[in-house]
């Protein structure tokens, strides 16, 4: 029962997942406790969001390309996933603590289920997203031929990859900040902050292609700037869910200031199939070290002063 | 389950914590103790020092014993949210020894969650307790009869809005169905109006008819002779004595002073 290898501790929380199901349930039924609407607010809000985009760069941000807002809702959904996804995750073990110190259950079990509660609302983001792509599909207006209804890229089968990639990058972050923020509070304000500066560092509110297009790089620069870019799995995460569901575009000279014509590939020509593999080969070593780094943390957490 | 098998077998168990004093807690602290150039002090506190027990199946055994003479910290091994330091604590008796059937009567209703309502906590802590939705579901009519609230509309508002004596009362309730093997008790007797903690020692005594083990923590004397027919007295980290309740009691008392 003490020193157990990470198999044996999986297979463990294996065991208890009947409670990960209601620890899931019960994340959901306490986020929206007191509102009448409940969790019709989980899907007011993307909606919402979504409106809000559109309308800003269809007649307030100029030279923004053709739908545009389809472009940066295809990663902002993803990127808010992980926003919350890891802001949750910091205090789901230091929020439980009364628990902790009186049963026993497999500790990992908090973190997942603020995890699993999060992707369970992405779901609900990706479901708006999809009702407005089928209208920009079938209105052709995400298609290179007018007049008839555009298809999305064969890729958007390889969705569901892409999906849990993200949630074992998510999960394994989750394992470590959980478990360091039970003793050291610092931890949950100190990852705000690193995520507000990542929002700027990851493709959201501009195309990966612009890094090489871009003035502000010096062109020395721009091979080692680009790697970079794509040794970081979130941009890899964020730039696929756009290639997967959206078709590539000519950005004309002139819109987002750009001074010639840019072709945004989507494609796996951007993001390289080898760039892809890594990145999830990142994702999943992400999740199996944090798990690592929890197990060896969790029986303490009870000794916390 | 063969009988002779102890329910509790404890081996050398040695706990110990570290107290690192600095002014704050927390990165700060460390980094700012750095800075300084002061070594963080750590101070190591002995809970246990080489405790060795055995409890039989279905015995009542009361750990008597002044605050921070390692009682709690025991108990917290018994309930597994634990590990020692050193030896090793097992649960021979039980049905699957890795995964024995525990009741932590501690702090009961510690898992509830304020904004859920009771009917909703009464699910979720059965699962903690290893039970299914559909078990406990099984068991609401009995556990609601046994916290006996003045009104069925309270069962469906949110624990928030409990008294502390309903919310103790929910909390016992649902331990007590939960079919455990073991049944760890830490002062929760002394809370609830005296109808209730009758109920309680009845609930103990049919615990005790039907073979459970049951490992009590009190000052209260009464409630121990009560309960226990064994009794253990921990001081400074270590068994001082170790009997029938009555002659522990008194060995107990004469240190401290006291009378009977």
């Amino acid at each position: 029962m003490n020193a157990r290898n990470l198999l044996g501790e999986a297979r463990e929380a294996w065991r208890y997942r009947e409670l990960l199901n209601n620890l899931v349930d019960r994340e959901l039924q306490v986020r929206y406790k007191n509102s009448a609407l409940g969790v019709i607010w989980s899907l007011a809000n993307p909606i919402v969001r979504a409106l809000i985009l559109v309308v800003v760069f269809k007649y307030v941000v100029p030279f923004a390309p053709d739908n545009y807002s389809a472009y940066v809702l295809a990663a902002f959904f993803p990127w808010t996933y992980f926003l919350t996804g890891i802001l949750d995750a910091g205090e789901s073990v230091s929020r439980q603590m009364a628990l902790v110190k009186k049963v026993y259950f497999p500790r990992e079990l908090l973190p997942l289920a603020t995890t699993i509660a999060n992707l369970r609302h992405f779901f609900l983001s990706l479901g708006v997203l999809g009702i407005y792509l089928v209208v920009l599909y079938a209105v052709s207006a995400l298609d290179g031929n007018p007049g008839t209804p555009g298809l999305p890229p064969p890729t958007i089968f390889l969705l569901p990859v892409l999906v849990l990639m993200q949630t074992l990058l998510i999960g394994g972050i989750a394992f470590y900040i959980s478990a360091m923020n039970v003793f050291f509070e610092d931890v949950k304000f100190l990852t705000a902050v690193v995520l507000d500066l990542l929002f700027y560092g990851v493709p959201i509110i501009y195309f990966l292609e612009q890094v090489n297009a871009t003035k502000a790089i010096p062109e020395a620069l721009k091979p080692i700037v680009w790697q970079l870019f794509l040794l970081n799995p979130v941009t890899v995460i964020l730039a696929s869910y756009r290639s997967f569901l959206l078709p590539s575009v000519w950005l004309e000279k002139g819109s987002l200031g750009l001074d010639k014509p840019l072709h945004v590939n989507l494609g796996f020509e951007t993001v390289t199939p080898a760039h892809f593999c890594f990145a999830f080969v990142v994702c999943l070593l992400v999740f199996v070290s944090g798990y690592a780094f929890f197990n060896s943390r969790k029986w303490r957490f009870v000794e916390r002063q | 389950m063969s009988a002779s098998q102890p329910a509790i077998e404890a081996k050398n168990l040695h706990k110990e914590f570290r107290i690192v004093r600095h002014g704050y807690a927390g990165i700060k602290g460390r980094l700012g103790a750095m800075v300084r150039g002061i070594k963080p002090q750590e101070d190591i506190v002995t809970a246990l020092d080489d405790v060795s027990l055995r409890i039989g199946t279905g015995e009542s055994v009361a750990l008597l014993g002044r605050n921070g003479s390692g009682k709690s910290t025991l108990l917290s091994l018994m309930a597994h949210v634990m590990l020692p330091d050193r030896g090793t604590i097992t649960f021979p008796a039980s049905a699957d020894p890795a995964h024995p059937q525990i009741a932590p009567l501690l702090e009961v209703g510690a898992g509830f969650h304020p904004d859920l309502t009771g009917n909703q906590n009464i699910i979720f802590n059965g699962s903690i307790m290893g039970l299914t939705r559909r078990e406990m579901e099984d068991r609401m009519d009995s556990i609601r009869a046994f916290a006996d609230f003045e009104e069925e509309a309270y069962y469906d508002a949110p624990v928030r809005t409990y008294s502390s004596g309903m919310f103790v009362r929910l909390g016992f309730a649902v331990a007590v169905h939960t079919d455990p093997e073991i049944i760890l008790v830490d002062e929760t007797l002394a809370v609830g109006d005296e109808a209730f903690q009758e109920k309680c020692y009845a609930r103990i005594a049919e615990f005790q008819r039907q073979g459970r083990t049951i490992v009590f923590v009190s000052h209260d004397m009464d409630a121990v002779r009560r309960v226990a027919t064994r009794a253990i007295w921990l001081s400074d980290s270590r068994i001082q004595a170790d009997g029938p309740t009555e002659e522990v009691i008194h060995a107990y008392h004469g240190a401290l002073g006291l009378p009977d």
